[in-house]
């Protein structure tokens, strides 16, 4: 008499799905909510509390670093800081050219040791081409909510 | 000559179609005993002792066979002078059809292997046979001699006088369970040694039966194909237990087995509606693989990593935060610069706009009084001023040297509190002009001055 279970009949073994699901949406919510849609600074940008924020496609960017050495010279670069030394001519040029290509706000990314003089000067050979909105470039305080 | 089923009561084994000289030796020997079960073989008779059937225990004498002569109280007419009866017991029920038998004079091998006696000589049968009138009031039984003694029911029932007949039970059979009926136990008829574990798990689902209910059993019949379904290999058969077959063979030798509930039933069959169809045979046999009905959920894992991979990818969205400083222009170069050849007058400047000056330190003065270097302060001074004067124009006046951060605390400030922004361009240090500015050393005119924010 047998009636005891078949244990050589194959069993329809299936890999429950369901949590790896769950744990996938939760990756997406948590990524969806959680990203922090903000470039990768190349120089220490000073903090501030209130600001707006500028796409990135829609600006054309100069930066500022800080000088090597207590009362060195700063260096103006184009673009995030991986772009050669650029003057004021060439900075004012830059901007130009954003506005020709719709850009018309100029973000200048100074680090926060740069002499302000500086920051102005620049500022003020990119206020010359038309239709150009200036920006500085800020960072959230940490540890604000 | 008839043969007898021998069950044994201590080593609970079976064996069939032994004959009654093979009893008498086997009692003789010792190999069987009183509490032995004995019954016709080929028969679904209950069993009976061996000890109750004293045709077995005591060796018959010659002197029992009844004398021509019989004792002159009984009457003639109890003399039955027909022909001797066959060795055929009448069970109260249909008698099945025989398992295969043995040579019917040849004692099974168990029986011989024991330490046999030579057979005795059964007495010759007698070729008449009497009754006693159990009326006859002239002779009680008690005091009549041996032969004269009322015979058991086999003599009645025509059986031969070596020929030990089952005897018929008076009293009632005791009570059984319901599930247990008085012809429930058919014994296999091979006595192998491997039939013995089978015999085991007889007796434990006869105790299992005993615990459920009735109508949970089921039962299989074994030794008859037509019976019922085929299970497996084994040959069993489980007919339908509502089915007119298995009512039919009620009486016949079945195992009652029960049914108990496994978690490896297909719960997806139809509950069994049998009334008595022979197409409705109830079976065991599992109906084949089962089927999962579950969601497929592989496409949706597809789709989720779709959106996660579209996310990643298209997320290039970078917002910068920044804050707007008002645009330099030269129609307001003048108006708002404050150093230089075209300076105003500082005290018309201070009625316009709320003075912040930044030294190279980065010392902060609002209208000419410090402030700690914090937003939330030089805001509530900035408030503090606008409310009391009703300029909403902050001038930022800062050192050329000074961090380019305590200007941005500046700005973050009147921002906070919605104040205008008015930038006075610092004077550069003497000296060379900063390589930085190129453009601006090659004549041009100084940066103009910061324009004050609407």
């Amino acid at each position: 008499m047998l009636l005891r279970r078949d244990l050589d009949q194959d069993r329809d073994e299936h890999i429950d799905m369901t949590p790896m699901v769950d744990v996938v949406f939760q990756l997406m919510t948590f990524m969806l909510f959680t990203i922090q849609m903000s470039g990768g600074e190349k120089v220490d940008v000073p903090p501030a509390r209130h600001g707006v924020g500028v796409e990135e496609t829609s600006a054309t960017f100069l930066t500022l670093t800080r000088p090597s050495r207590p009362g060195g010279e700063s260096k103006l670069l184009l673009g995030h800081g991986e772009g050669p030394t650029a003057t004021l001519d060439q900075a004012r040029k830059a901007a130009a050219d954003g506005v020709k290509e719709g850009r018309n706000k100029v973000i200048i990314q100074a680090d926060r040791e740069v002499p302000h003089g500086e920051v102005l000067e620049v500022a003020a050979a990119v206020a010359q081409v038309e239709g150009v909105t200036v920006h500085l470039g800020v960072q959230e305080i940490s540890g604000a909510p | 000559m008839a043969s007898w089923d021998i069950f044994h009561a201590e080593s609970l084994e079976l064996e069939r179609d032994l004959s009654g000289e093979a009893i008498r030796a086997a009692l003789a020997a010792g190999t069987l005993n009183d509490d032995d079960l004995v019954r016709p073989a080929g028969t679904s008779a209950p069993w009976a002792r061996l000890g109750d059937l004293p045709e077995w225990t005591t060796r018959p004498e010659p002197n029992l066979v009844p004398e021509p002569n019989p004792a002159p109280a009984a009457s003639p007419e109890i003399f039955d002078l027909g022909p001797p009866p066959t060795a055929e017991p009448a069970p109260p029920i249909p008698e099945p059809a025989p398992p295969p038998r043995r040579v019917p004079d040849e004692p099974p091998a168990r029986i011989r292997q024991g330490p046999m006696k030579p057979p005795p000589v059964p007495p010759e049968s007698s070729d008449f046979e009497f009754r006693v009138e159990p009326s006859s009031p002239e002779i009680p039984a008690a005091q009549a001699p041996a032969s004269l003694v009322a015979p058991p029911a086999w003599i009645e029932l025509g059986g031969e006088s070596d020929d030990v007949t089952f005897p018929v039970l008076d009293e009632p059979e005791p009570a059984r369970p319901a599930s247990q009926d008085a012809s429930s136990w058919e014994w296999p008829d091979d006595e192998d040694e491997d039939e013995d574990e089978d015999n085991d798990e007889y007796e434990e689902d006869d105790d299992l039966a005993g615990r459920i209910e009735p109508d949970n059993e089921i039962e299989i019949l074994d030794d008859d194909e037509d019976a019922g379904e085929i299970l497996d290999a084994d040959g069993l058969t489980v007919p339908s237990p509502h089915s007119a077959e298995a009512a039919s063979r009620n009486g016949s030798s079945s195992v009652s087995l029960p049914v108990v509930p496994s978690r490896d039933w297909n719960e997806d069959r139809p509950p069994i509606e049998s009334h008595g169809g022979d197409d409705e045979d109830f079976s065991l046999s599992r109906g084949g693989p089962t089927t999962v009905e579950e969601l497929d959920l592989a496409p949706m894992v597809d789709v989720a990593f779709q959106l996660v991979l579209f996310f990643m990818v298209t997320a290039t969205t970078i917002l910068y935060k920044t804050l707007e400083i008002p645009k330099p222009s030269q129609e307001q170069k003048q108006e708002a610069m404050t150093q230089g050849n075209n300076a105003r007058p500082m005290e018309d400047l201070k009625k316009i706009y709320v003075m912040v000056e930044i030294d190279a330190a980065g010392t902060i003065k609002i209208d000419g009084e410090p402030v700690a270097a914090d937003a939330g302060a030089i805001a509530e001074r900035l408030r503090t001023a606008r409310e009391k004067s009703g300029r909403t124009i902050m001038l930022l006046s800062a050192d050329y040297a000074t961090p380019h951060r305590n200007a941005v605390l500046a700005y973050d400030a009147s921002i906070e509190i919605g104040m205008g922004i008015a930038i006075a361009r610092p004077k550069p240090p003497s000296g060379p002009a900063p390589s930085v500015f190129p453009g601006a050393s090659g004549g041009n005119p100084p940066p103009p001055p910061t324009t004050p924010n609407p």
